[in-house]
């Protein structure tokens, strides 16, 4: 693989009358070519700005964007070969779905039969032929999405640009659309930088994350590593909603693990990446789902059950642990057994290296 | 029934719409295309006897010995008075496009000041402001003076009493009813689709061309409808800054229900110049319904 994209430094300072505002501090990324690259980031991280900023909408404050080793900073949209899908989709009203999709081809003076045959090739791959006559306020959100995708392929340029595509439909499409774009982006071997503050999309999809916040990436990795090895507190949190408990470190097991105790009862074996040393603060980090319920008779510190929240697939059950709340998630199985309700008691494990320990205030 | 009973509420509710319809707008024209096919009363006014001798006037030259040899003066006044109105339109479209594109792009509260300063010039009156022009445009007036105060008066050409006057006064009384429809149709206007266009490579004068054009379409029709409807009819500013050398179709009107006392005449040169504005004003209406499918 090879980097394609190279994002050095890039920071943004939107100037106003009442005030400045920092969206990108200074952020650095390097997108391989071919690569499903997702940015994820609650609302307000700077995600639309740092893509804005790839486009050639927006001009970065300090920094430089390279696409294969040559600066595009100074270029504007029309001179960059990517492609973007609007949040929105931003079809040309005005236009049927064949035009829509032929435009960008048409703009770069490709042959009337190139520009034909190449929209007849991006209509079937989005499986949208049948409608190619229709105009773009007679389509559904998913159609809209799908024409609005192949119009972005429809050029070959070298990387598309996806806002939050999927924020606009119902569950079930959104989910439908997660495979479709995943196969899109096989098939056309493009590389994808997809936005989104959704971290189920982001896991499902991507190949490498950028978990941005307040203007700076806080990790960059593959999916199971922003899962199972959060690098701060922040990344645990936002992902998979991780109980964060406070401890000290009671002894240093192996390399990368370590006993800490968040209370009497409670004595976690959990992984870490720095260095530790007995009596330090640390901070673990326990996914609802890695907890255990047992029986109030078993072996295990004690809880109490605040709260059940009924998920379908799953229950969330609220403990109260000394002064602090921990989330389980547990299946409908172990409920009925253990015959969980608020106020019952119940006792709970959290199984070796199931923790881990994040850096972190 | 009910139906009935409804369709009965409606029409009776609309009645002071009808009424203000009827009375102030029908009646005057039908009135008028009465008038033009009465006879020319012996001393002025109208003699109420059917004739359509108005309209075979405006093409033929009937002599006392009735022959009759074709009379293409008056064809000639139509044509410079839709050509006259033809480019004050275009100007103001070309000049008017930048900035009603300018005013649309402000945040909207600086928008609405600007959209009030582009109204300005309605705030005093017409007669005013074609003087104020005068002024402006004179032998002494103030481009002349400010030449020669640079000892460069044999750069100073006057088009006072012109053509060239009229087209100046006409732009300039005209290019508000051009821009504020324009400003309207621009707002609505998303800013994405103009950057979805340059992201698929559009360059500025394409993004131009086939985006922003097709999408204001609605709001160029209009403005330049707004524009050569008044500007056809004018016949103050030919008259005042034209110095009535130039005849145009209004200040043949005015002359027949003036001082020519040929009411008939004056009424069906209006009612003539009412069906061909009539024939150009749907030309737009069409470009609108079509593009009306789309949006
Ligand atoms: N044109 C602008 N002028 C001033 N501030 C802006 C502008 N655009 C964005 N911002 C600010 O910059 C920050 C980052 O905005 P951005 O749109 O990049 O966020 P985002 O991560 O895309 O959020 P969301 O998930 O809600 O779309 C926000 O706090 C926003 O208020
Ligand atoms: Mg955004």
């Amino acid at each position: 693989m090879s980097v394609q994209i190279r994002i050095e430094r890039v920071g943004k300072t939107y100037f106003g009358a009442k005030g400045d505002h920092v969206a990108l501090n200074a952020v650095s990324l390097d997108v391989e070519r071919g690569e499903f690259f997702t940015l994820l980031g609650p609302s307000g991280c700077g995600k639309t700005t740092l893509l804005r900023i790839l486009a050639g909408f927006e001009t970065a404050t300090s920094g430089r964007v390279l696409v294969d080793g040559v600066d595009v900073s100074a270029l504007p949209p029309e001179a960059r070969s990517i492609n973007t899908v609007f949040q929105h989709y931003a079809l040309f009203p005005h236009m049927t779905i064949a035009e829509n999709v032929a435009f960008g081809l048409k703009r770069l003076r490709r042959p009337a039969a190139d520009v034909a045959s190449r929209t007849r090739e991006m209509l079937e791959l989005v499986q949208m032929t049948a409608l190619a006559e229709r105009r773009p306020t007679q389509l559904s959100g998913g159609q809209q999405q799908r024409v609005a995708l192949a119009r972005a392929l429809a050029p070959r340029p070298d990387v598309i640009l996806l806002d939050e595509p999927l924020s606009a439909l119902d569950l079930k499409l959104r989910q439908a659309m997660r495979f479709e774009l995943k196969r899109l982006q096989r098939e056309t071997g493009v590389t994808f930088i997809f936005v989104t503050h959704d971290q189920d999309e982001a896991l499902s999809m991507s190949d490498r994350i950028a978990v941005l916040a307040h203007g700076d990436v806080q990790q960059l990795g593959t999916p199971e590593d922003i899962y199972s090895r959060p690098a701060n507190r922040f990344v645990a949190q936002f992902i998979g909603d991780a109980n964060l408990l406070k401890g000290e470190v009671i002894g240093v097991d192996a390399a990368g693990q370590a006993r800490c105790r968040i209370n009497e009862e409670l004595i976690v074996l959990a992984s870490c990446d720095d260095a530790l040393v007995v009596g330090q603060e640390a901070l673990v980090s326990a996914r609802p789902e890695q907890i255990r319920l047992l029986a109030p008779s078993d072996e295990g510190a004690a809880g109490e059950v605040r709260n059940v929240a009924f998920m379908g697939d799953s229950s969330l059950v609220e403990l109260a642990v000394g002064e602090g709340v921990i989330r389980v998630q547990t299946s409908g199985e172990t409920l009925r057994e253990l015959g969980l309700a608020p106020g019952s008691a119940v006792r709970f494990q959290i199984p070796p290296l199931a923790a881990r320990i994040v850096a972190g205030q | 029934m009910s139906s009935a009973r409804a369709r009965t509420n409606r029409v009776l509710g609309l009645a002071p719409v009808w009424l203000l319809i009827g009375g102030l707008l029908l009646a005057p024209l039908l009135l008028v295309v009465a008038i033009a096919f009465t006879e020319q009363g012996a001393y002025g006014g109208v003699d109420w006897t059917f004739s359509g001798a108005a309209f075979v006037s405006l093409l033929y030259n009937v002599d006392f010995d009735g022959t009759a040899s074709v009379e293409w003066s008056y064809v000639q006044i139509f044509l410079t008075s839709a050509a006259l109105a033809g480019a004050t339109t275009a100007i103001c479209l070309l000049v008017g496009f930048p900035v009603a594109y300018f005013i649309s792009r402000q945040p909207p509260s600086r928008r609405s000041v600007l959209m009030l300063l582009v109204a300005i010039p309605f705030w005093t009156d017409l007669l005013v402001r074609i003087y104020a022009w005068m002024i402006i445009l004179g032998n002494d007036g103030l481009i002349a003076s400010a030449l020669s105060a640079l000892g460069a008066g044999w750069l100073y050409r006057n088009i006072l009493f012109t053509p060239k006057a009229i087209l100046l006064g006409m732009t300039y009384n005209y290019l508000p009813l051009m821009i504020l429809p324009l400003c309207s149709s621009l707002e609505k206007l998303d800013g994405r689709l103009i950057e979805a266009a340059a992201d698929l490579y559009a360059s500025r004068w394409s993004r131009m061309k086939d985006v922003i054009i097709p999408l204001t379409a609605p709001g160029i029709a209009a403005g330049c409808m707004l524009v050569f409807i008044p500007a056809v009819g004018d016949f103050v500013t030919p008259t005042i800054i034209g110095g009535g050398k130039t005849l145009l179709f209004g200040n043949l009107v005015a002359l027949q229900f003036g001082s020519a006392h040929n009411w008939p005449f004056g009424a069906a040169i209006a009612v003539v110049m009412l069906l061909l504005i009539g024939c150009a004003g749907t030309l737009p209406l069409l470009i609108r319904r079509r593009l009306g499918r789309v949006a």
